[in-house]
């Protein structure tokens, strides 16, 4: 699954280290989800989702969507 | 719903967690090196505490069980949802391949103990050798295998996802 969290991130400038802070998981973590290859957990998609005070769509989108349409 | 988020992989560890995570890998590393020894000992000697002719071997056994078990559910509730997913991958896929390799060489080892490369090498061996040293050997080598597979699986994980 696709997704935007790393782009996110960077506009609120946190780190991987900050991020994975206010989730409560490390920083591994951040970093296999922003590299697609590791899908969070609904509980933990919907904390990002709360964070970043977005839509969980609007953050993650499967292989078929594209990116302007998950925006949207 | 909360709860699959691990409260204790949040920030820096507090003393008293650090000191219990200690405690934990200590446990851990002992039971590991304590059965590493034990065995090896026993293996040669059949001298140890946790040799068959000591009849407390079995409450032995079951406590260094006990205790291990404690500590590797510890260990769960430390680690968050993508290392837990990791080990899981790791079990399904490593632990599984490592299994059919152990399968593979069992069976090599008993029907095709005659065919190069082994020459018979291992009917010979199996022969000069207890029942309990084969038995052992067989265990050991199926161990072996799973954790080598579990291990190359857990590090292909965190390797792909770096």
């Amino acid at each position: 699954m696709r997704n935007r969290l790393k782009v996110l991130r960077a506009e609120r400038a946190w780190s991987q280290a900050d991020l994975a802070e206010r989730l409560g998981v490390s920083r591994q973590t951040i970093n296999a989800i922003e590299v697609e290859k590791y899908d969070p957990s609904l509980p933990l998609a919907f904390k990002l989702a709360r964070i970043f005070g977005m839509q969980i769509e609007a953050m993650f989108f499967d292989d078929d969507a594209s990116h302007a349409e998950a925006a949207e | 719903m909360n709860n699959t988020v691990n409260q204790s992989a949040r920030g820096k560890a507090g003393p008293t967690e650090r000191r219990r995570q200690l405690i934990v890998w200590s446990i851990m590393g002992s039971a590991v090196l304590l059965g590493a020894v034990m065995g090896f000992l026993g293996f040669d000697t059949n001298t140890t505490v946790l040799s068959r002719d000591n009849p407390i071997s079995p409450l032995w056994v079951a406590g260094l069980l006990a205790l291990t078990m404690w500590a590797s559910v510890f260990y769960w509730r430390q680690i968050d949802e993508a290392a837990r997913a990791a080990h899981e991958k790791a079990f399904l896929w490593g632990g599984s391949v490592g299994m059919l390799v152990a399968l593979w060489g069992m069976l090599c080892a008993s029907t095709l103990d005659r065919l190069w490369p082994l020459n018979g090498a291992m009917q010979r061996w199996a022969e000069a050798v207890s029942w309990e040293v084969v038995l052992a050997g067989g265990v050991g080598f199926t161990l072996l295998s799973i954790l080598t597979g579990y291990g190359a699986a857990w590090v292909l994980f965190w390797w792909r996802a770096r």
